[in-house]
């Protein structure tokens, strides 16, 4: 029984991580010579691939895409969170109003809004900047609508109660006793934030007109095009670019786990 | 409990601040260049008006002001050519993003509708040109400040280069005259010559094209195919069918497609045609494997099809003109941003890029440009006979010589509507299943067409 459970775990893992090793192999390869059979040999091009991708200002795009990434998780996650923690712990008038409105602007399409989100950076003075693909992360729904749900099923009501009658301040309730208690969900939040934020194509596609404030997925899509398709270098690129992906995904994977079984069963 | 209140209220709005202050102070590292923004400088000077174009004076040149913005996909171009129009035009800053080609409207369309950037220079690539002409967002290059006139162009021009009101709204940024290349080794091979000359001579018309091309893939055991793709089929004999066929919010499409796609089906049918979807890694890899005879061939294709894709294939190449006549293949068109704070500045970057003499210096030797003008031609036949670096893939064949000579003199080509750019998406999603499923006829295959353009155009009547 073992064995058979070893071989299926073997052959999933084997499923799941042969693209991830074809994309390395692709990136030593000259590109037309990608597809003249499957690439599973290295190649002698990946210097070359290499100075295609540094000849560009590869670092720097690297850097505004970390700068977007680590921006958006502070950003989202804490509006998210304090939007979770006032919605599911407090009353207040219109407090259910509130929460339909969550549920309900998470039903439309990012891409309904985007002119108009446009339009609005524009006039706060953030065109051609790379705040508009931050800021969308200040009013996520979606991260909303999460983290009510995960602190009304975490954080029982009663432990604030008992904070609240030794004289704990409210700030002081939310940073001592509820943060500690929702941290799978805040966990959960930033790897999301973060994977979605680093691959974003739309968004910085519309928003930024200037090759200083790309970001990866953009500057990818302008490798080596006009006619020609340089694979081998975009390959070399997308692998470096996958691997914060990656490290954020290893450190968060055991609380990403849990935050979204949260909920799941009932104690 | 109104002190806790208070309290609470005082470190979200200090927490708030915080995150403002480290966001701004963030997004400040990447943006330095995108705050510097353009147009300042006002609105450049008379006198140098677009026709003096960039050869004339210095002076005028000189007091030409501004900041331009391009949104180009060709950066190698860019970082060429805009220092060499710097020379003549120091005050002039052209400040370029390179935008994938397949972005480009999406890009545009929400700039527009935002009321945000905007480039003052346009490119308008052969996929979506009549989509951008209809925006209604270029001006009329015929009127002032630019004042330029068709008649400077060749002949085949105009009708690809202006919008639905007959304006003049772009310029030709290298011309795409095309024929056919084909593989020397192959047709030796197969065909028995590999003389461009004979070779054209051998392939008449499209039906003498469709019984050698039996015989090569009899020969050949199954293994050599006449073009790689049905789209190449395609493209290479709609274009050549060039007529009118977008009548206000009338496409005639089965009187336009009916006879080019027949012919196609008819090669598809007789198994002359491969397997490759045009434009797909495995359709780049088959220039050097060899399983293909021909590939339509503009000027471009010399750079970006034959020596990308083919780079041991010194000598391998031979380029004919199109059993049938020539057509256009791609190209793309530049044109100003009616918006535009720079007109002058924008077009004199155009006509010095795509047009003058300096800049066609840079723009034809290295990166094998001809510009749309007679003036040019006339010109410039020393260049024309000197060849250029991409004539030893093809044996020492002078190519733009023949393009010249051999295929310009027969090109025609289509008016761009939005509606030629839906007929085209609606075909690019069907004959992927055309080319596998031998079922369908071109009867059917049209009826779909005709269905699909008209779920992408509700308003027009598609015949």
């Amino acid at each position: 029984m073992k064995i058979v459970k070893w071989i299926f775990i073997i052959a999933i893992t084997v499923i799941s991580l042969f693209p991830f090793y074809v994309m390395l192999m692709m990136s030593t390869y000259y590109s037309e010579n990608i597809f003249k059979g499957l690439p599973l040999i290295p190649s002698d091009y990946l210097i070359d691939n290499l100075r295609t991708v540094f000849k560009t200002d590869f670092l720097r795009v690297y850097a505004n895409s970390l700068t977007v990434s680590i921006a958006s998780v502070v950003l989202g996650v804490l509006t998210s969170t304090l939007i979770g923690y006032a919605v599911a712990k407090f009353h207040f008038k219109l407090k259910h109003a509130l929460n339909y409105f969550i549920i309900i602007t998470m039903m439309v399409p990012a891409q309904v809004g985007l002119i108009g989100y446009i339009i609005e950076m524009r006039h706060m003075g953030f065109g051609n900047t790379l705040m508009p693909v931050i800021l969308t992360w200040s009013a996520w729904s979606f991260g909303a609508f999460f983290m009510v749900q995960f602190i009304r099923d975490t954080v029982p009501g009663e432990i604030l109660e008992c904070a609240r009658i030794d004289g704990a301040s409210e700030p002081r309730i939310f940073l001592n006793i509820a943060l500690p208690l929702i941290k799978p969900g805040i966990a959960t939040l930033s790897t999301l934030v973060f994977l979605w934020s680093w691959n974003s194509y739309l968004l910085p596609l519309v928003t930024i007109n200037n090759a200083k404030s790309f970001t990866l997925p953009v500057f990818i899509s302008t490798l080596g095009i006009v006619h020609r398709t340089d694979y081998g270098a975009r390959m070399a690129a997308l692998a470096m670019a996958t691997l914060p992906v990656l490290i954020v995904f290893l450190i968060g994977s055991r609380t990403f786990i849990k935050g979204i079984t949260a909920g799941a069963v009932k104690g | 409990m109104k002190r806790k209140r208070i309290s609470w209220l005082t470190t979200l709005v200090s927490l708030g601040l915080v995150f403002a202050l480290v966001l701004t102070g963030c997004s400040g590292n990447g943006n330095n260049g995108g705050k510097k923004e353009g147009n300042s400088a006002g609105a450049g000077t008379e006198g140098n008006t677009a026709e003096e174009g960039a050869t004339d004076g210095a002076t005028s040149a000189a007091d030409l002001k501004g900041t331009i913005k391009v949104w180009d996909w060709d950066e190698a171009f860019l970082q060429r050519m805009v220092p060499e129009f710097n020379k003549l035009y120091p005050n002039v800053k052209v400040e370029y993003t390179v935008v994938n080609n397949n972005d480009y409207m999406q890009k545009l369309q929400s700039g527009i509708a935002s009321g945000s950037d905007v480039p003052d220079v346009l490119l308008g690539e052969m996929n979506y040109r009549g989509q951008l002409f209809d925006l209604d967002v270029l001006d009329n290059l015929e009127a002032a400040p630019y004042n330029f006139s068709k008649d400077q162009l060749l002949d085949y021009l105009p009708s690809i280069l202006s919008n639905s009101k007959g304006e003049l709204v772009g310029v030709d940024q290298s011309i795409t005259p095309a024929g056919l290349a084909f593989r020397r080794d192959l047709a030796k091979q197969y065909l028995g010559t590999e003389e461009p000359a004979e070779v054209a001579a051998m392939l008449t018309d499209w039906d003498t094209f469709i019984a050698k091309g039996k015989e090569v893939l009899a020969a050949s055991g199954g293994a050599v195919t006449m073009f790689a793709s049905f789209d190449d089929a395609y493209r290479v004999i709609r274009e050549q069918n060039s007529k009118p066929y977008v009548d206000g919010t009338t496409i005639n499409l089965t009187d336009r497609l009916q006879k080019p796609l027949e012919t196609v089906f008819k090669m598809r049918d007789a198994g002359v045609l491969g397997k490759y979807e045009a434009y797909t890694p495995g359709w780049n890899a088959s220039f050097a494997k060899g399983d293909n005879l021909f590939y339509p061939m503009a000027p471009w294709s010399a750079k970006w099809n034959i020596a990308a894709n083919d780079k041991d294939g010194i000598g391998r190449w031979g380029l004919i003109p199109a059993p049938e006549g020539s057509y256009t293949y791609g190209g793309t068109s530049v044109g100003v941003y009616k918006g535009s704070k720079n007109k002058e500045a924008a077009w004199a970057y155009i006509n010095f890029a795509y047009m003058s003499d300096e800049g066609m210096a840079v723009s034809y030797k290295e990166f094998g440009n001809m510009a749309g003008t007679k003036a040019f031609f006339e010109n410039h036949k020393d260049w024309i006979e000197a060849g250029t670096d991409y004539d030893k893939y093809f044996a020492g064949q002078n190519l733009n010589k023949t393009f010249l000579e051999e295929i310009i003199p027969t090109v025609k080509a289509d008016h761009q509507t939005k509606y030629n750019a839906m007929v085209q998406t609606a075909y690019s999603s069907l004959y992927p299943l055309w080319m596998k499923d031998t079922s369908i006829t071109a009867a059917a295959a049209i009826e779909k067409l005709k269905n699909d353009v008209k779920n992408l155009a509700p308003e027009a009547t598609v015949n």
